[in-house]
């Protein structure tokens, strides 16, 4: 004898939740996950798990300049790879992580539409083409004097 | 083919269904899960990630079975059973399925057996051989992670986790703290805390239920047995031991074969083993935190009485359990004025001992190492906390649990099961039974009661066992009548049912509340010795509790204020209960943290 139950949700879904805080603030505050959790009746620990599941939500605030290297088939062949290992190592940080001075956000993308100028990467508005990793210091430099 | 019986209340019927395993017929309830139907018939169907009582969630894919009709194999914890339903627990099939999946968790699994604690005590390790599984499929590790060591009671290495889950469920659905959750994707999965905060820092009460469920060298305690040889092995160290009263009852399932005893049966009572066990490491003294039991009894009594007569701060909530304190102090900061601001045992026996004890013995209490062997993890954090020491140092320098006692005497060759027993040393040695069961679940309740009835009345009470609070149910209530006063008493054991009582306010309805963390009391403690893996685990603990009831009873003593060896102590230094010398070393205080503030500051450290 089943009962039947009633399709109408008396707390707010967690995803819904997180996709407001990341629209307002462009990434997921801490005190603002935990301020959702409660709000949808769940963890602080179970709405993290979803928080960090999605590569949609950010975790961390982005930087003044986010940087995002493409990893699509074109820029992979010409050695994208190589560019994001030197960032992470020029940096410090993984992809998904910002700089402790708040300047650099580093992220992957699947393809940012710019083949033909392969390896790509952008950093804040600007787009580098046919980049190599030597070069990635001296970009750099140019965003850390600009502050 | 099914027939209907009516459960006692007459309100839910099962229909019996007939199914066939391996070719034999059985009888089972329809819907029933079909993994705790096989393993209860007698079939061994290996499972690294289903936990008795909890919903199969089908994580670790081990438990597959075939199934006669249905083209894939399955998990039999996620499959109800149905009738006429043909299964194969042992085909060649679900046998090398079953191989495949072993090989999958091991090429993600660090080759690091030799030096694992989990090392002989491990359920992957024993599939893998039972599985013949004896070379490595997938070489290279994908998953990379630092282990987090951040707090003195847990370590957790993600790199030896499989993702069964059974961390979060005991968290989550068994404690309802839900201090820890699956986070990322992919190969970056792992348990954490929030925010992938440190341990120490998180909502985690310590509690150490995760460590017990564990299948592997995941989640375990933090190993201290390192810290006592280097203590034992230092001739400046004056190394002295307490005893909790749980321990006595648990040990004997890793020695009790040695002495021909039968696990089957009430547990011996094997303190003076652990005793004879200590002295040949080289302990200088073992001591009994039953001792400091009945003097929490004492204390805690003392306080309940004053603030009962006066009306204030009711109800008293005990403070022997420190995974308790903590998650007040975390979940309901505005309810930690109830706290009993008596120390622990453990904390009380540490005190005297780096004081009474010390002068005594005429010894400098900063030579005195002083090692608790508890049932617990959260009592390695308690003896951290910065309040419970004296001039800068801990009152208890390390703490052991159950199963690093059972490592300490292993690697020392020792088996206590075939020493000669040895009495506790004098005069923090003696107890009375109502401080043997303190370990069980509302122990600690009927043995205040005890001597709160002494205390009002001016008599003992007869009987003297309160068998309204005794018992394993999540919450019993009592109310007990001293000479015309009715004192309504709770006891609560495991977090959920604290959280429940809490939230609905309904502590407000009791004059003296017990909480135990773990479900059962320490009996079933988060350091205690795990349980054979397929065995119903509240059944271990109901033996061990048994054990304590036997060694109550057999007590010549079972009043907390009879015991000599407690008069003796406040004769001779302390005064009398709640003296302004037991206020400076028995009692303590507690700092009320709201979990979601816990968060917010993390941030702020780090901006």
């Amino acid at each position: 004898m089943a009962t039947v139950v009633s399709p109408v949700k008396t707390r707010p879904s967690i995803i819904v939740l997180l996709q407001e805080v990341q629209e307002r603030y462009g990434y997921l505050p801490r005190e603002e996950v935990a301020r959702c959790a409660r709000a949808a009746g769940i963890s602080v620990a179970q709405a993290y798990g979803v928080a960090s599941f999605y590569n949609f939500f950010k975790l961390s605030k982005p930087g003044k300049y986010p940087i995002r290297v493409c990893t699509g088939t074109a820029c992979h062949v010409q050695g994208g790879q190589g560019l994001l290992e030197r960032l992470r190592s020029e940096l410090g940080i993984e992809p998904g992580e910002t700089t402790p001075d708040g300047l650099f956000s580093l992220e992957t993308v699947a393809c940012l539409g710019a083949c033909s100028m392969s390896p790509a990467m952008v950093v804040g508005d600007d787009v580098y083409g046919r980049v190599t990793p030597r070069e990635i210091p001296r970009i750099l430099a140019r965003y850390r004097r600009r502050g | 083919m099914s027939e209907t019986s009516l459960h006692a209340n007459g309100v839910t019927s099962v229909s019996m269904v007939t199914i066939k395993v391996n070719g034999q017929v059985l009888r089972a309830p329809e819907g029933a899960n079909l993994l705790t139907v096989l393993r209860q018939a007698g079939f061994s169907v290996p499972s690294l990630c289903y936990l008795e009582g909890l919903p199969g969630i089908g994580a670790c894919r081990l438990c597959l079975v075939e199934i006669a009709g249905v083209p894939k194999l399955q998990t039999a914890c996620t499959t109800a059973v149905r009738d006429g339903m043909e299964i194969y627990t042992n085909s060649a099939r679900v046998r090398e399925a079953r191989r495949e999946v072993l090989q999958l968790l091991l090429g993600d699994h660090p080759n690091e057996c030799l030096f694992c604690q989990r090392s002989g005590d491990c359920e992957l390790q024993a599939l893998a051989a039972e599985y013949g599984v004896r070379q490595k499929q997938y070489e290279e590790m994908l998953r990379h992670f630092e282990p987090d060591l951040s707090s003195p009671a847990l370590a957790y290495d993600p790199e030896k986790c499989v993702l069964c889950q059974r961390c979060v469920r005991v968290c989550s659905e068994v404690q309802e703290v839900n201090a820890i959750s699956l986070v990322r994707r992919g190969i970056k999965t792992k348990v954490s805390p929030p925010f992938e905060m440190p341990w120490a820092e998180s909502g985690c009460t310590f509690c150490g239920q995760c460590t017990v469920v564990c299948p592997t060298g995941a989640l375990t305690e933090h190993d201290d047995t390192a810290r006592v040889w280097q203590a034992l092995n230092d001739p400046d160290r004056y190394v002295v031991a307490q005893i909790a009263p749980a321990v006595r009852v648990t040990m004997g399932e890793a020695w009790a074969d040695s002495r021909g005893v039968s696990r089957d049966e009430i547990p011996e009572d094997f303190s003076e083993r652990i005793v004879a066990g200590l002295k040949a490491l080289g302990f200088r003294a073992v001591f009994d935190t039953q001792f400091s039991a009945d003097l929490t009894i004492m204390e805690e009594t003392h306080e309940f009485v004053e603030r009962f007569k006066r009306g204030e701060r009711l109800p008293i909530f005990t403070s022997c359990c420190p995974a308790w304190v903590r998650f007040v102090e975390l979940y309901f900061p505005e309810q930690v004025e109830h706290l009993s601001s008596c120390k622990s045992p453990q904390g009380m026996l540490g005190a005297l001992l780096k004081t009474y004890y010390a002068q005594k013995i005429g010894v400098d209490p900063a030579r005195i190492t002083v090692v608790s062997i508890m049932p617990c993890t959260a009592k390695k954090f308690e003896a951290s906390r910065p309040e419970l020491g004296r001039d800068g140092r801990p009152d208890v320098d390390i703490v052991l649990t159950s199963r690093e006692l059972e490592r300490l005497m292993a690697q020392a060759g020792i088996d206590p099961g075939k020493l000669e027993p040895q009495p506790f040393d004098s005069p923090l040695g003696e107890s009375t039974g109502a401080g043997a069961i303190f370990g069980a679940s509302g122990g600690v309740a009927e043995a205040a009661l005890r001597t709160a009835y002494y205390l009002v009345s001016g008599k003992d009470p007869a009987p003297l066992e309160f068998e309204a609070v005794r018992g394993w149910d999540n919450l019993r209530t009592a109310t007990i009548t001293i000479d015309g006063t009715a004192v309504r008493c709770a006891v609560v054991s495991g977090l959920a049912g604290a959280r429940r009582l809490l939230e609905s306010g309904e502590y407000k309805q009791y004059d003296f509340v017990e909480v135990m963390a773990c479900p059962g009391g320490c009996v079933d403690g988060g350091g205690q010795l795990r349980p054979e893996v397929k065995a119903a685990r509240g059944l271990h603990a109901q033996k061990r509790a048994a054990g304590l009831y036997a060694i109550d009873q057999k007590k010549e003593i079972r009043l907390s204020h009879r015991n000599p060896a407690i008069q003796k102590v406040y004769a001779e230094f302390l005064g009398e209960p709640g003296s302004s010398t037991a206020h400076h070393l028995l009692h303590t205080h507690y700092q009320p943290q709201d979990a979601y503030e816990l968060v917010a500051a993390t941030r702020e450290k780090e901006g």
